[in-house]
């Protein structure tokens, strides 16, 4: 497969501190795949996120993004185009006074002439579901709609990866769902790479490959069903389990006669109705 | 509570002067500004009322919403109008009583003040009324334009403000989130004296302070992943067309100067 972003032997410290966030990571990622980045907090997921569209450089290594390199002073704009990232809060990216206007910050900084501009905007805003609200103020908007334009503006720079740096954690249920769906469609349909960071294993359930941080090392990497065998590593990486899974776990402490822990409450349930 | 807060005091309809260009709308009230001190009798006073009523007709906008404007201003002008009527000492004795003596110069003085500054705020809520602050601050970014060759940072203002306004209803949508939860442990925001008022405020302002720093820097972060690299090499979506309305308003008002410097004494 071919690599989109590959990060080579980083180190990474926060100016002032002792010890470094990020130790020797070395990553790929792939064209197309939905990556997910799990770990707890202080893990070095979200300076590892901050590290591939060159909003922080590495102390020691490289990150490339095909082949610009973020240490490389005429790169970093192509690389912010190519790159799109959805933060956390999404009070705290929204720019502009209205959808319109916020989708139009970043094609502003890039120097798109209007009309293009108009005819993206549009585009954008239908990809994502929000062309009724063009002309909404922030305020007038749910978490998750405001989280949708985020990925509307990042869209309308035609991306070929977008970060979701905690994107659904401020989120309610229902937002939460809308946004993952809406990015879905996106990896699933146009081919857009996805990195998802999340300390939440239910997210990274979907995902075709994750990768597990703790105290910043790559602890591990693999395939969901593989990594979510490895109780004790998530334990020490201070993740909670899926849900399906712990309940899996516990009914097998009861005597359930389950082969493994399943992943999902369908493979759960599957397993349960066919039990003798 | 602070809900529904209308930012500064825009009043929404379809007008010929809400089509304007707020570039045409800004020129034309800081032009008014120094022409209104032009007229010094009846005749170029009534004409400066008549020019004001009909832009004040052609805007659409209620009287009550105007009145709204004027009503901080209104003592102001009681206040100076008084005071011309009771000092001014010039014309004909109209009225004696005692140490107080009014003279006619100073009646007519006194209204002329007053009508000056009623005229003046008239036209300048007018412009904040029939125009929505992000297209005033659109329109002045345009104007001062010229000013960035010595080096005067209007993009970088002109984005500020934006930014300010996008930000005014969420940082009021917190206020009163930390205003529930402070009341919600007992503080007591509107009982008591002054002073103890204003010190049930210092818990509500902090977390504000805080909570708008942390803001401040996860922007400036979004925005920079966003490609931001200042002004220069920018495009722009808000697009600012000039009608022959907006020509059409300003030949008006040059033809007003002309006639007030005509007609004045």
């Amino acid at each position: 497969m071919e690599s989109i972003i590959s990060v080579k032997d980083v180190t990474f410290f926060y100016p002032g501190e002792e010890t470094a966030t990020l130790k020797n990571v070395s990553l790929d990622v792939y064209k197309g795949e939905w990556l997910s980045i799990v770990g707890h907090n202080g893990s070095g997921k979200s300076t590892l996120a901050k590290l591939l569209n060159g909003l922080l450089l590495p102390n020691e290594g490289t990150v490339n993004v095909s082949e610009y390199v973020t240490a490389r002073e005429d790169d970093i704009w192509e690389i912010r185009r190519q790159v799109g990232m959805v933060f956390q809060n999404p009070d705290n990216q929204f720019v502009g006074t209205s959808v319109q206007d916020d989708i139009a910050f970043g094609l502003e900084n890039f120097g798109v002439p209007r009309e293009e501009m108009i005819k993206r905007i549009n585009e954008s805003v239908q990809r994502v579901g929000m062309e009724a609200f063009l002309n909404q103020e922030p305020h007038q908007l749910s978490g998750g709609q405001k989280q949708r334009v985020a990925i509307a503006g990042i869209l309308a720079q035609k991306p070929s990866v977008i970060v979701l740096d905690e994107a659904t954690s401020m989120l309610d249920p229902v937002g939460r769902i809308e946004v993952m769906e809406t990015v879905r469609e996106l990896n699933q349909n146009e081919g857009i790479t996805v990195i998802s960071i999340t300390h939440d294993l239910e997210e990274a359930l979907s995902a075709d490959r994750v990768v597990v941080m703790k105290m910043g090392e790559k602890a591990a990497e693999g395939k969901p069903d593989t990594i979510f065998q490895q109780r004790d590593l998530l334990k020490s990486a201070g993740l909670d389990l899926p849900f399906s899974l712990k309940l899996s776990e516990a009914l097998r402490r009861q005597g359930v006669e389950l082969d493994r822990g399943y992943l999902t409450q369908e493979e759960l349930v599957n397993a349960l109705w066919k039990l003798a | 509570m602070l809900q529904n807060v209308i930012i500064g005091q825009y009043y929404p309809a379809s007008s010929p002067l809400h089509r304007m260009d707020s570039r045409s709308k800004l020129i034309a009230a800081f032009f008014y500004l120094f022409i209104v001190f032009l007229a010094n009798n009846w005749i170029t006073y009534g004409l400066l009322i008549a020019f004001t009523a009909v832009t004040i007709s052609a805007s659409k906008v209620p009287l009550r919403f105007l009145y709204k404007g004027l009503k901080p201003i209104l003592i102001l002008v009681v206040f100076t109008m008084l005071l011309h009527i009771f000092l001014t000492k010039e014309g004909d004795v109209l009225y004696k009583a005692g140490w107080l003596e009014i003279y006619e110069g100073g009646v007519i003085q006194g209204i002329f003040i007053a009508m000056r500054l009623l005229l003046l705020v008239l036209m300048t809520s007018l412009l904040t009324l029939t125009t929505t602050p992000i297209d005033i601050t659109d329109g002045l970014e345009h104007l001062l334009g010229p000013l960035k060759k010595w080096k005067l940072p209007v993009h970088e203002f002109a984005l500020m403000m934006s930014i300010s306004l996008r930000f005014i209803p969420t940082l009021l949508q917190e206020t009163e989130k930390i205003m529930k939860a402070q009341m919600a442990r007992g503080a007591d925001f509107t009982s008591g004296p002054i002073k103890e008022r204003a010190k049930a405020f210092v818990p509500l302002l902090v977390p504000l302070f805080v909570s708008s720093f942390k803001r401040a820097e996860e922007l400036a972060l979004a925005m920079e992943a966003r490609g931001y690299r200042g002004g220069e090499g920018r495009t722009r979506l808000r697009a600012l067309e000039w009608h022959n309305r907006d020509t059409f308003a300003l030949v008006l008002l040059i033809l007003l100067t002309i006639s007030l410097f005509l007609l004045r004494s």
